[in-house]
């Protein structure tokens, strides 16, 4: 399901790859695309112990100089910390309690063609 | 290898430690500082703890851009740098190369076994380049104190810092020469010191450029040979300023220690070139200075005038007209020949060990005695401005005339040149050494009460002179002592080792006429 704005191709073709590497890693993803008006979480996951919170930043080429990570920055972290409480509040109680809390970043670079050249994950990046 | 390793490890935690030595001015003297900086994977910040100020924390952004622009890396990572220890207040850009060497050392862009060993401190520009510090020189005097042999600093201050000669000072151009120092790619010449400005004798005003005034001069004499303090009382244009100007000629050039001394004050408060002082200073603050201007302060404190005459003259022409909470704030210097300032969580000592000569009026209009027009009114508010402690702590009270008309036409030399009085001061000053070896005073001046009854000792005759002069005079304890002072340095300039009556007698007779004075 391709859509018809390129950018948001490119930002849903990150966050499949996204979802397939985090359920490499033993992660149960719980939620994706989690939309209020404050903006959006991208995947919501979890194991035994850990609910995670996960931002997908995904760029064509490694153009940029900063790589992916550069676009989240302090407002955007706290954004996303409010929405991480609006997503408990909706669906806290429905979830199994996991003892931790964890904010993770991927960065993701692909071609022109849509492959993947790089993937960076931050666990615990703020 | 540290880094590689851990990319993929599942902690996915790559973290590396670097610590580095800086000194940090504080007053006019340093302290040890070590920046301990951590460099972890993470969202790209900078976090910079330790209580830095705003320009310590401005650092980053120099840091960030110096790394950027010498060809390195500024690793977008979850950085911390930690300013130990941590409870003092860090001010100042002079953490910034600590900091991007820390930084350099943690992401291991360069080897860290360089830096054990050797502190530095510098400022960054954008470019990469080393700037200058202030009180490179008390950092150096701190390295030295704390037992480091090496010390590399901004390529501009690297003379002032080779002046402590037991420390191997190297200077640093820029962030990009520094790594390759630290890579060992590059094998710098140790910094020499630059030679002192050589004085020029024939420039120095001389006495013989003041016509009479011959009591002043002996005044001068004596207060330059003892280290005394000194205030002329006369009309307008009698000499006091000249005669203030060619006292710093007659003092003995300072002694290595000294100079050090002093050198170390100006680079604290970002005065001189840095080369060794050979002359002692001769401040001359203006009758407006605030208290703290006078003795040091401010919300970061920095040495007063006091203190950037230490080892040298503090000049205050027109004192009445100084403010009372300025001159009072004298006291403690001129007592202890220091100042300590409290602030905040600290305390702050300056040396402040300065001849003061000061000079002023003897009434507010200012015109020869027989126009003057002030009231009795005016005459005494002005000299009660005098305030009675501070003239307490003078030891030579002298009135100067206006200078009689044929002496200031008459042809030919003034009286003696300031040679041959630099040749008795010198003489009267090598007694006092002799006299003073195993003590911390360096003349009669700097003698406290215990040190002037050990070494002045009165003989009967003489103790009943001046029981007599205490009561007539109404002389104070100090003031009592500070006579006993004077007597001594007046009998080292006639090179007598026992206290003659007649020494006692001048002695008294120049605080006789500061009492005069007051009571007219």
């Amino acid at each position: 399901m391709v859509g018809s704005d390129p950018r948001r191709a490119v930002g849903a073709a990150g966050e499949r790859l996204a979802r397939a590497h985090l359920e490499a890693r033993g992660l149960t993803v719980l939620d994706t695309n989690f939309r209020t008006r404050h903006g959006e979480l991208d995947i919501v996951a979890a194991d035994e112990r850990c609910l995670v919170f996960c931002e997908v930043k995904t760029r064509v080429g490694s153009r940029a100089e900063l790589g992916p990570f550069a676009a989240i920055g302090p407002r955007k972290q706290r954004r996303l910390r409010l929405l991480a409480r609006e997503w408990l509040a909706e669906h806290g109680a429905a979830t199994p309690w996991r003892p931790e809390l964890r904010f993770d970043a991927l960065g993701i670079e692909l071609d022109e063609c849509g492959r993947l050249l790089r993937m960076d994950h931050l666990e615990g990046a703020f | 290898m540290r880094a590689t390793a851990a990319h993929g490890s599942p902690g996915g935690r790559v973290l590396s430690l670097a610590s580095v030595t800086t000194f940090a001015l504080e007053g006019v003297s340093s302290h040890e500082v070590t920046v301990e900086v951590d460099v972890r994977r993470g969202l790209s910040a900078f976090t910079l703890v330790g209580l830095p100020d705003r320009a310590v924390r401005e650092s980053r952004e120099r840091v960030r851009a110096a790394l950027l622009n010498s060809g390195l890396d500024f690793p977008q990572k979850r950085i911390t740098v930690n300013l130990a220890p941590a409870h003092v207040r860090k001010e100042g850009p002079s953490f910034d190369l600590a900091i991007a060497v820390g930084v350099l050392a943690a992401s291991e862009q360069v080897p860290s076994e360089g830096l054990t060993g050797s502190p530095l401190c510098g400022e960054l520009s954008l470019t990469g380049e080393v700037r200058r510090v202030r009180g490179v020189l008390a950092a150096a005097v701190g390295a030295r104190g704390c037992g480091y042999r090496r010390l590399l600093v901004p390529e501009a201050n690297a003379h002032e810092a080779a002046l402590v000669g037991e420390l191997e000072v190297h200077a640093i151009p820029s962030l990009a020469r520094l790594a390759d120092l630290l890579h060992g790619r590059w094998k710098p010449e140790r910094a020499a010191a630059r030679d002192p400005v050589p004085t020029d004798v024939s420039e120095a005003p001389d006495l013989s450029d003041v016509r009479g005034q011959e009591d002043a001069k002996r005044a001068l004499e004596i207060a330059a040979a003892g280290g005394h303090n000194l205030l002329m009382i006369g009309p307008p244009g009698a000499g006091k300023t000249m005669l203030a100007r060619r006292l710093p000629g007659l003092l003995p050039p300072p002694s290595l220690e000294e100079a050090l001394e002093i050198t170390q004050m100006h680079s604290a408060a970002g005065i001189g070139d840095g080369r060794l002082a050979t002359q002692r200073p001769f401040r001359a603050p203006h009758h407006t200075v605030s208290a703290q201007g006078l003795v040091g302060g401010g919300n970061r404190p920095m040495p007063g005038e006091i203190t950037l005459a230490h080892r040298g003259v503090l000049f205050l022409d027109e004192l009445p007209e100084f403010g009372r909470a300025a001159v009072d704030a004298l006291r403690q210097p001129l007592e202890d020949g220091h100042v300590t300032i409290m602030r905040g969580q600290r305390t702050l000592d300056f040396p402040a060990n300065a001849m003061v000569f000061a000079a002023c009026n003897r009434c507010p209009c200012a015109r020869p005695p027989d126009g003057c027009s002030c009231t009795a009114s005016e005459l005494g508010r002005y000299l009660r401005r005098l305030s009675g402690p501070l003239l307490d702590r003078i030891d030579l009270v002298c009135q100067v005339e206006q200078t009689a008309a044929l002496v200031l036409v008459g042809a030919g030399e003034g009286g003696g040149r300031s040679e041959a009085a630099c040749e008795r001061v010198n003489a009267a000053r090598g007694h006092q050494r002799n006299r003073l070896r195993e003590t911390s005073a360096l003349c009669n001046g700097d003698m406290d009460g215990r040190l002037t009854r050990l070494h002045v000792p009165l003989k009967p005759s003489l103790a009943g002179q001046m029981l007599a002069a205490r009561q007539r005079l109404d002389l104070s304890g100090r003031g009592y002592d500070r006579v006993l002072r004077v007597a001594r340095t007046i009998a080292d300039l006639a090179g007598r080792d026992e206290l003659g009556p007649s020494d006692l007698d001048e002695a008294l007779s120049y605080r006789l006429d500061g009492l005069d004075l007051l009571a007219a």
